[in-house]
């Protein structure tokens, strides 16, 4: 573990903040101490090789894997947990559920529900959760597919879209609940090269308007130009961090410098 | 009566002496007890097949034996236990602790048994639709701040349907077959009726014939129902 000195105290102010965060399954030791925040407005991007814990790392903010140990804290709310080994898990359901409708989640494989047009994806969660009124959360729904460039497909299931709308959709579908946080899980690698254009354009806009976001992407391009700080992953560590123009432009670890030779450069733009 | 001479028209007549009325209210009872029985065995299947992906070891377990058992023991002599065994066995415990004894009628012990047997099918056949759905699915419901609870009857289950509705269809036309076992504890279900037409006018042919439409009407109309469900079901997938 390195540079970590920025975030050994919590801070007020911040979003998301890891300390000390270890996952492991089994055997496999997959996060081994990891500090992390992210204060309001930040745009962190996570790098590293594939296996390197990236996306459990990602995972962990909003609780879709339980980390083994560490402390967690989002949007100034501690996160406790009970039990051991297997059971081990986040104790109070209800913060849970709170805090994950204020942090929206972007994954890899888009995940929308398939037996729902677009807008009904988009309008599910503010339905459900916020208890919004169809109509309120109707209107919602087609700004936000308005504004991802899909208002026309509003109507349109799933599985007749393209991997780069169907993306779109998944972000106007975590948009709808006014996330505080964007995390981002590899939006882009599950996409046709002549897609992913598309998609970062969208998360591009996002960050202009000053979201918090954490992004996890193996596009360097996208990642230099987005974001605020870089931190790179290996092995489950954190392994050199900082703003991109030092990350990518004299990176000191190694790792990073093997790392950063070894991917090609970004196909996106 | 003289049925001998009588015309097919005349012995299907609905009001006596023709028996197709006898017929229709075999089919009535039939029909309301596959369907409740139906409907509750599908009750059973989704608490199952939650409880079988998402329990804990000890209902993993008791899970494994209901659909074991019962999936083994066939449904004739479950019926007859339902119908004579438990009654006796309820009514000894209940006078022990000084109550009234009960009665299981043959209409509720039918209802009972076919809902026991399609709910260990029905566990089963929803355990694997609800398998094949991505996990990112139900992840993404949880991301956006969903409960298990509503996860499950908003996206789990009608994500599962396409999936699970060629299984529950099948299950539904065994149902309404199985309602032909009740004719052994004396339920007069359309079974029963056509055999006591038959008995009555020796005209064991037509009246057998005649159950065997009724059954194949039920099916054939079923059928068309179960299609206009999956088609509503899988909007948006294949067929778009």
């Amino acid at each position: 573990m390195s540079d970590s000195s920025t975030t050994t105290a919590f801070h007020s102010d911040a979003v998301i903040e890891v300390e000390n965060l270890h996952k492991a399954y089994g055997d496999d030791r997959v996060l081994k101490g990891i500090d992390l925040s992210a204060g309001r407005g930040d745009v962190v991007v996570l790098i590293g090789s594939s296996g390197s814990g990236k996306s459990t790392l990602l995972r962990c903010l909003n609780l879709l894997e339980t980390p083994t140990s560490g402390s967690l804290r989002l949007l100034g709310e501690t996160i406790p947990f009970r039990g051991q080994g297997a059971r081990h898990e986040p104790a109070d359901r209800r913060q849970l559920r709170r805090l994950r409708a204020r942090l929206g989640m972007v994954f890899q494989g888009f995940n929308l529900w398939p037996h729902m047009t677009l807008e009904a994806n988009v309008m599910e969660a503010p339905i459900q959760v916020l208890k919004r009124s169809r109509t309120e959360a109707r209107d919602e729904a087609r700004a936000l597919l308005e504004r991802v460039g899909l208002y026309h497909l509003r109507e349109a299931y799933p599985t007749t879209l393209s991997g780069g709308q169907q993306q779109r959709g998944a972000i106007a579908r975590a948009l709808a609940m006014g996330p505080e946080a964007l995390l981002f899980d590899e939006p882009t690698s599950a996409l046709d090269p002549e897609l992913v254009g598309e998609v970062l354009t969208v998360i591009r806009d996002l960050a202009k308007e000053g979201r918090t976001m954490i992004i996890v992407t193996h596009e360097m391009a996208f990642a230099a130009d987005v974001a605020d700080r870089v931190i790179f992953l290996d092995q489950g560590e954190i392994a050199e961090q900082g703003p991109p123009g030092q990350v990518f432009g004299a990176p000191t670890a190694q790792r990073l410098q093997r790392f950063l030779g070894s991917v090609s450069p970004s196909q996106g733009e | 009566m003289n049925y001998r001479d009588m015309s097919m028209a005349e012995l299907l007549a609905l009001a006596p002496p023709g028996w197709g009325g006898v017929l229709l209210d075999g089919l009535w009872l039939s029909l309301q007890v596959a369907g409740g029985g139906y409907l509750l065995g599908l009750l059973i299947g989704m608490a199952g097949a939650a409880g079988k992906l998402s329990g804990g070891p000890v209902t993993r377990d008791l899970l494994a034996c209901y659909t074991t058992v019962i999936r083994a023991v066939p449904e004739l002599v479950l019926i007859l236990l339902l119908y004579f065994a438990v009654p006796e066995a309820l009514n000894q415990l209940l006078v022990m602790v000084g109550q009234g004894e009960v009665e299981i009628g043959p209409f509720a012990a039918g209802i009972a048994v076919i809902a026991l047997v399609q709910g260990a099918y029905a566990t089963e056949v929803m355990r694997g639709a609800i398998r094949a759905i991505p996990d990112g699915q139900i992840e993404a419901a949880y991301s956006l701040g969903m409960s298990a609870a509503k996860t499950f009857r908003r996206i789990t289950l009608p994500a599962m349907l396409p999936g699970a509705l060629p299984g529950l269809s099948n299950l539904w036309l065994i149902a309404t077959k199985d309602t032909a076992l009740l004719a052994v504890v004396g339920f007069t279900e359309l079974t029963l009726a056509a055999r006591q037409a038959a008995g009555a006018t020796k005209h064991h042919l037509l009246f057998l014939c005649a159950a065997g439409v009724l059954y194949l009407l039920v099916s054939l109309i079923s059928n068309l129902v179960f299609k206009a469900l999956e088609h509503r079901a899988t909007r948006g997938m294949s067929h778009g």
